[in-house]
């Protein structure tokens, strides 16, 4: 095995023991709702793009620490465009995470529960849960960015960036996503428990 | 106890309730908080408690969240991020590995030794748990086994050499840690390196005494190498070791010597990792594509229980459960030393459960006031915060501890992910064991000598 192909596989098998439950249950074949793949194939070409805002972070960050040790310049500009890429990225992330089924659970006693049980409580917590807090952040978030707009809110400092509603409404519009990824996960497991009862699985 | 203090336990209960379902511990976290604001509304109404909460209440919650969009210390992460995974992908771990093996293989035990030091290196690319048990089993594993050694002593070796990347810095847990707590990342880092020294020094030491008086454990491998030069064999482990241990000493040397902040170091570490990439050849398009996809996806499931635990602390400050927490752990004793040891055994007994991330973000800043307040004489030597420095880093080791620990640490259950099906857990469980008590020695040593920590700090930014 050469070395490529060793990263390869380590990464594939951290994959694997990370997501295992999630792939364990993929792997019976499911039918997943056409409308599922859709929602779930926008929100990871949108994570995917948003994803390359990394690279140009890092071009950012190399960018300012040269003007200051090479022509001693400091750019206040570049400094807060860091933190708006950055917010870009985790915002992004979060929904981006949801459909590559990476969030972090305690998993002890869930490994031990059927698959319809399992399922059972995650629209338990999708409908309970997850909900009520998505719509409250969108809610307030899209307040937030609207009084951005409506006072033309810019940077504190004066050489800041102008334009403080886009970076604001990562916040609404990341959380719409999100929204769009659990309720994909939500029809997605409805789906699967209402066709289970018809075959008396 | 009042209705304030009932509804603060149910919110507790109901959180650990739920998390044991197995729904992802951020929406746990963002769901009680929110269940929580309506529960203390009606409570308000009805049974007469004043929480203050209502819809407007919960609705500071996208003003939270921006304060964490906005935070410019957090942006160290993604890029920490970003250079551990492109660090992986530069296939440098595997050469050294190699040139490592090479070298070590003449001496009893060098195989091990090689997996601590290798630990050392690349955990602190990474700092998640997982990725670096996993890397670290994938490649010395089969080697080790191969080599004749036994299989206890090299499944506790690799476990517990990966999880030093949660300590090692630049980890990116001590970057939560210092948000947290309002203190400097350097300092933190900087207090870090030296606990951090002393565990992998007390691991090597038990190998070296291992190989001494159990030569069986860890056999000698027949003369693979004999017939290389000693002079050819420095120089390969020379330079493959070079390129990474440089890229990580400089981002460390900067931070210290005050030439960057920490976010600068991390975005100019990311770039020196895609030069080390592109050194080795190993630079592509899709590469990159896959190592950005990559430090999105991880950031997104940390800050989703960032955003979540932010909704949950907000929620119990308003129900007055800041001071319950408070007055209890002040109820304890008198004995500062009994508090911080009453912590740590919280902060043990929970990473048994709850990662690093949650521990941080939920346990962390509902017990540091308590802790700048005791009366704790610590020689700082000057830093700002000598005691919540030295805390912090008895709690990250106290965890690391905790993710070794049988039956439900982390690191094992990883490791067992990786290992081949003869392998049972009950192996796994009896190879940590030595490397639990080295870890509770290293623990102990930092715990009573803080100069430890603070010393290094202190002579930073000069």
């Amino acid at each position: 095995m050469n070395d490529k192909d060793h990263i390869i596989e380590t990464v594939r098998v951290y994959d694997e023991v990370s997501h295992k439950q999630e792939l364990q249950s993929s792997l019976k074949a499911e039918k997943i709702p056409k409308i599922c793949t859709i929602i779930d194939s926008i929100i990871f070409k949108i994570g995917t793009a948003i994803s390359w805002l990394s690279v140009f972070l890092i071009a950012i960050i190399v960018l300012q620490v040269f003007l200051r040790y090479a022509f001693n310049i400091n750019l206040i500009q570049l400094e807060e465009l860091q933190w708006h890429l950055y917010a870009g990225i985790v915002m992004f992330g979060l929904s981006y995470a949801m459909v590559n089924h990476s969030h972090v659970r305690v998993d002890i006693l869930r490994i031990r529960f059927s698959t319809r049980l399992q399922r059972q409580i995650e629209v338990v917590g999708i409908l309970f849960l997850m909900v009520p807090f998505m719509f409250i952040v969108i809610d307030y978030g899209l307040d937030m960015t609207m009084e951005a707009l409506r006072i033309n809110e810019r940077s504190t400092s004066p050489e800041g960036l102008p334009y403080r509603w886009i970076v604001k409404s990562v916040l609404p519009l990341s959380f719409i996503l999100l929204l769009m990824a659990s309720i994909s996960r939500l029809i997605r497991h409805i789906s699967f428990l209402f066709k289970g009862c018809k075959n008396g699985n | 106890m009042e209705i304030n203090d009932y509804l603060v336990v149910s919110m507790f209960l109901s959180f650990i309730f739920l998390l044991m379902s197995g729904i992802p511990v951020a929406w746990v976290l963002g769901g009680v908080g929110v269940a929580f604001a309506g529960i203390g509304y009606l409570s308000d109404i009805y049974l007469d408690t004043i929480t203050g909460l209502d819809y407007n209440t919960i609705g500071l919650l996208s003003n939270r969240i921006f304060k964490i969009m906005d935070n410019w210390i957090l942006v160290a992460l993604p890029m920490f991020i970003f250079m551990g995974l492109a660090l992986d992908e530069s296939g440098i771990a595997e050469k050294l590995l190699k040139s490592l093996q090479r070298f070590f293989g003449k001496m009893r035990g060098g195989l091990a030794i090689t997996v601590v030091i290798l630990g050392v290196l690349l955990a602190a690319s990474t700092g998640i748990i997982g990725a670096s048990v996993v890397l670290l089993a994938v490649m010395s594993l089969p080697v080790m086994l191969k080599q004749g050694y036994d299989k206890q002593t090299a499944l506790g070796v690799i476990a517990s050499s990966g999880t030093l990347g949660i300590l090692i810095p630049p980890s990116i847990m001590l970057i939560i840690m210092a948000d947290q707590l309002s203190i400097s990342v350097g300092n933190l880092f900087m207090g870090a390196v030296f606990p951090g020294l002393i565990l992998g020094t007390l691991y090597v030491g038990y190998l070296v005494i291992l190989g001494i008086v159990r030569p069986r454990k860890m056999p000698l491998v027949t003369d693979e190498y004999a017939n290389e030069s000693e002079i050819s064999l420095v120089w390969d482990l020379f330079k493959n070791i070079l390129p990474p241990a440089f890229l990580i000493l400089s981002v460390l040397g900067s931070i210290f010597f005050g030439l960057a902040t920490s976010t600068e170091a991390a975005g100019i570490g990311a770039f020196g990792a895609l030069i080390l990439m592109l050194v080795n050849k190993q630079l592509t398009f899709e590469k990159v594509k896959n190592i950005s996809k990559a430090t999105m996806n991880t950031t997104g499931y940390i800050f989703a229980i960032f955003v979540g635990a932010t909704c949950f602390s907000l929620v119990l400050r308003e129900l007055g459960g800041d001071e319950l927490i408070m007055s209890a752990l002040n109820s304890i004793s008198e004995d500062p030393v009994i508090v911080i040891l009453f912590i740590l055994g919280l902060v043990f007994v929970l990473g048994f459960v709850l990662d690093w991330i949650e521990i941080t973000l939920i346990v962390l800043p509902l017990v540091a006031p308590i802790i700048s307040e005791l009366a704790l004489e610590i020689n700082g030597f000057g830093i700002e915060n000598p005691t919540l420095v030295w805390f912090v880093l008895l709690v990250a080791m106290t965890l690391q501890t905790s993710f070794l620990t049988p039956p439900v640490g982390f690191a094992l259950f990883y490791l067992k992910g990786v290992c081949p099906p003869e392998i049972q857990l009950s192996d796994i469980y009896k190879g940590v064991i030595p490397f639990i008590i080295l870890q509770l020695i290293g623990l102990a040593i930092v715990f009573s000598f803080p100069e430890i920590v603070t010393w290094l700090p202190s002579i930073a930014y000069t």
